[in-house]
């Protein structure tokens, strides 16, 4: 097929999109079509993409699917009232004292938690897990054993300051007080040349 | 400081689908139009970024506040990332870490 052939396929599949996207990504579109048909990209990979892309972009917009969906909304949130008010009664959920452990310093917070949790005589164990620098100090991940019912509730996590310098790293839990339950916490250490040498030698002998 | 239950991620990426992030970790490194964000994309991860679905994620995101147009050159849009989108990438990025090295650690491969 002629390239002319090719652009005039795709300039008709543009104006299946709506004209107010036309008339913002429109003149772009086709700028960008024709510096994919030239790196080879195929006409019906490009003219596909379009297709795909105009049909999201217009049932986004379809008003029948908008109220439809916000009639869905309400609907399931008027049914979802009385599961909430029931949940809130049961025994399972009934809110007890916690316990809240906050790691105040990141390059100790290993033993800080170890110690916070013998204190409390939680079965929890702490993992050091090498991580970058954003995650040192932070819990990376807990697993627990067994249903929270069983367990005497659920553990909360507690999101800080990352010691790089983000705001959204676990940085503490809120565990409940008489928590019976096994679990295990990791913890991101700095990642040392010994770390990348062991990883890599464990990597070649297919060590665990 | 928040508390929140388990896997109860702020994370406003997780849901965003992989166009997204992939167009955020470009524009990480300076503004770019769509050609651009196409061959940046395709450079770093492999993946071909159709054209449609490009433009989709560039309308999300800048309606989550993610991402901002700028004055047009020569027929094309370029993009930059805001301060939200830098910051919401870098806690998605955080967050595919731990299942990386949970996953890693799982399957006997070593963390690094």
């Amino acid at each position: 097929m002629r390239r002319s052939q090719e652009s005039r396929i795709i300039a008709a599949v543009l104006r299946c999109y709506p004209a107010r996207w036309r008339s913002r990504h429109g003149d772009e579109a086709t700028v960008l079509a024709s510096a994919l048909l030239e790196d080879g990209t195929p006409w019906w990979s490009i003219a596909r993409s379009f297709l795909g892309g105009a049909a999201k972009e217009r049932a986004s917009r379809k008003p029948s699917l908008r109220i439809g969906s916000v009639l869905a909304a309400i609907t399931l949130g008027i049914a979802a009232v009385p599961l909430v008010l029931f949940a809130s009664l049961t025994p399972a959920s009934a809110s007890g004292t916690h316990v809240t452990i906050v790691i105040s310093k990141p390059g100790d917070a290993a033993r800080q938690l170890e110690s916070a949790f013998a204190t409390h005589h939680f079965r929890i164990a702490v993992v050091e897990m090498p991580a970058s620098t954003n995650l040192v100090g932070s819990i990376l991940s807990i697993s627990t054993v067994g249903a929270s019912s069983d367990n005497g509730g659920t553990i909360r996590e507690v999101r800080g300051q990352c010691n790089g310098g983000g705001s959204d790293c676990v940085v503490g839990l809120v565990i409940p007080l008489h928590y019976s339950g096994s679990a295990r916490v990791m913890v991101g250490v700095p990642t040392t040349l010994e770390h990348v040498q062991h990883s890599y030698i464990a990597k070649k002998l297919r060590l665990p | 400081m928040t508390s929140r239950e388990l896997g109860d991620s702020p994370d406003v990426l997780r849901r965003a689908g992989d166009a997204s992030v992939l167009i955020l970790t470009s524009l990480a490194d300076g503004p770019k139009h769509g050609y651009a964000l196409i061959q940046d994309i395709k450079g770093f991860s492999g993946v071909q970024l159709g054209p449609g679905t490009l433009y989709g994620a560039l309308d999300r995101l800048e309606r989550l506040g993610l991402i901002a147009e700028l004055p047009s050159e020569d027929r094309r849009h370029p993009y930059r990332v805001t301060g939200a989108g830098v910051t919401a990438l870098r806690s998605h990025l955080d967050a595919l870490e731990r299942v990386s090295m949970t996953g890693r650690l799982r399957l006997g491969l070593g963390t690094v």
